[in-house]
């Protein structure tokens, strides 16, 4: 179910996930990996910041990641300033922020760095669908799937 | 009043005593004058009788017996030659005329009459006197009553009521003497005590107010705190299950299923482990308190965690300096406060590393000291330590819980808790409990200890 034409090999979108609780960091790679993702899985914003500098490096002169996927409280580097930074980099990836604290205000923020709020308890299906409609808006590289009810 | 009756009698005395000088002095400037009426009219006398006895043929006694008035107490005598004269005294005037050159004539009179006249007058003029004085003293005391005494009264109660605290405004007449000036000055001072104590009592009721809304916010935050930690650290650990349930029924084979089982299995534990930590936090409210020797729970609580030091490799030891210390506290409850602060001393220690409690006595109270030599607290968190859910471990390694269930126990202990960091230098954790039960720590009947006071 990877790909819509089996015999055009296509590269995995990388996603970037980042999440502080280990369990859950897991999950979530899991069900980005089975919805067609390549995940990379980090444990804060600063770990993340490095992984897109590194991504940078490898895949200049495309974008790093094709996703990125965060947690909003994070220790020491939230993943909105993380955003932020990358944004001032000018890399413009499709983001997702998850936060279990959603208000007007973090709906503006978002909205200035450009990422989807998803609230929690995340639901799994949910969060693969809107990853696959923020790629496929994109002219970056991303794995076909059908889109999920 | 006393000080009208006083001022009164001064004043009627010296009144009374002027009175009677001046009546001693017209006393005897009256007997003076009656007794030279008296003179003068022997003298009258005299000269007619002298006047008679010269022209008469007869002897002059007979002149005498004939002319001479009949008074009572008047003599009248005609002396020859040597014959003896009478004096004046005090009871009796004497006038002797001469009579050409046969004689004296002699008029003896005695001071009766005058006498009776001024003891009259000075009768008349005692009663005078004392009538007076009886009226100064009734008028005194009416005027002294009415004008002073009731006044004044009224004034001292005035001010005794101001005492007690009634500070209600009273109306006072105009300023027309001293004591109405008084009155005045004494209701503008209650005024301006009225002013004061409102102030006061709006401070105080304003300070109280301030106090009732910090505890209030105070509980408030605790509880938000609380309320959002749990949602958090609970619902974190549910998305999981719930995600991988959802995993595991879209698995292609048994083995993918039980790798998601695993992971919930390790999921509902973390919830499990939470929720154990969140009954304790809610189960100590039944305080038991005994007072009794410390070494003994600390030395339970040092076992207790054996298994932990073993598995990290580091040492703990205890430093009693007080070995009779004894503390009034609930043993198992204050076991587990050292059981979760010696759990964060192992954790943060390095291999070979030594946690070291120490137990000291100052004053009335007990001093735990649990101090390890590990990566120490950052400045910025040493504050929020106590905080519910605050912690710097890693994510299921902690809680959050340990010290702010610590030092709730210590708090209900009527003790303190405090916390010494540096990064890179240790921590140090100390308790202090009190050593003997406080007003507030009542001992439960029960101890299973016999009390050592």
């Amino acid at each position: 179910m990877l790909n819509a034409h089996p015999h055009v090999i296509q590269p995995r979108a990388r996603a970037i996930v980042a999440e502080d609780d280990p369990a859950f960091l897991e999950l979530l790679g899991e069900a980005l990996g089975a919805a067609g993702f390549e995940p990379f899985l980090v444990r804060s914003g600063g770990e993340l910041l490095r992984a897109v500098e590194r991504f940078s490096l490898e895949r200049y002169p495309k974008p790093p990641v094709d996703l990125i996927v965060t947690d909003l409280r994070m220790p020491r580097l939230s993943g909105l300033d993380a955003l932020r930074w990358i944004r001032a980099g000018r890399w413009d990836v499709p983001a997702i922020l998850l936060t279990a604290f959603a208000d007007d205000a973090l709906d503006t923020e978002a909205a200035r760095v450009g990422a989807t709020l998803v609230a929690k308890p995340v639901r799994l299906d949910a969060l693969t669908c809107i990853a696959e409609m923020l790629l496929r808006r994109h002219p970056a590289a991303f794995a076909r799937r059908r889109i999920c009810s | 009043m006393k000080l009208a009756r006083k001022l009164t009698a001064a004043l009627t005395l010296g009144a009374a005593l002027i009175w009677a000088g001046s009546e001693v002095q017209r006393e005897r400037e009256e007997r003076a004058a009656l007794l030279a009426d008296v003179s003068r009219d022997h003298r009258d006398l005299g000269l007619v009788l002298a006047a008679a006895i010269a022209s008469a043929e007869k002897p002059p006694e007979e002149v005498l017996r004939e002319l001479a008035p009949r008074r009572d107490g008047l003599t009248v005598t005609f002396l020859r030659g040597n014959e003896p004269r009478r004096a004046t005294s005090e009871a009796l005037t004497v006038t002797h005329l001469p009579v050409a050159d046969r004689g004296v004539l002699e008029l003896a009179e005695t001071n009766d009459t005058s006498d009776h006249f001024v003891s009259a007058a000075r009768r008349e003029s005692v009663v005078a006197l004392v009538v007076l004085v009886a009226l100064f003293a009734l008028l005194s005391n009416i005027l002294g009553e009415l004008l002073i005494g009731r006044r004044t009264r009224l004034l001292v109660e005035r001010t005794r009521r101001i005492g007690r605290g009634d500070l209600r405004a009273e109306p006072v007449g105009p300023p027309r003497d001293e004591l109405a000036e008084l009155a005045a000055e004494i209701e503008s001072m209650c005024a301006g005590l009225r002013v004061a104590r409102d102030e006061v009592a709006q401070q105080s009721e304003e300070r109280v107010r301030a106090v009732e809304q910090l505890r209030h916010a105070d509980r408030l935050g605790t509880v938000g705190k609380l309320a959002a930690g749990i949602a958090h650290e609970l619902g974190t650990p549910l998305n999981v299950v719930a995600g991988r349930a959802a995993l595991a029924a879209q698995a292609p084979d048994i083995d993918e299923a039980k790798r998601h089982a695993r992971a919930i299995r390790e999921a509902t534990d973390r919830m499990a482990r939470l929720l154990r930590q969140l009954m304790s936090f809610a189960r100590r409210s039944e305080l038991k308190i005994c007072v009794q020797p410390i070494a003994p729970v600390v030395e339970r609580a040092v076992a207790f965690v054996e298994p932990l030091s073993r598995k990290h490799g580091v040492t703990v030891s205890v430093d009693n300096t007080a070995p009779k210390a004894i503390a009034a506290i609930d043993a198992a409850q204050i076991e587990q406060v050292l059981v979760n602060l010696l759990v964060n001393a192992l954790q943060a220690s390095d291999r070979g590393a030594t946690v070291e409690i120490k137990i000291s006595r100052a004053d009335d109270e007990v001093h735990l000291a649990v101090r390890d030599r590990g990566i120490g607290i950052d400045e910025g968190d040493l504050s929020r330590v106590f905080d519910p859910f605050f912690t710097t471990k890693d994510v299921g390694e902690g809680t959050g819980l340990g010290l702010s269930v610590a030092r709730g126990i210590v708090e209900e202990h009527r003790g303190d808790i405090g916390v010494e960091s540096e990064r890179g230098g240790g921590t140090t954790v100390t308790v202090k409990l009190p050593a003997r039960r406080t007003q507030v720590v009542m001992e439960n009947e029960a101890c299973s200890t016999p009390t050592l006071m």
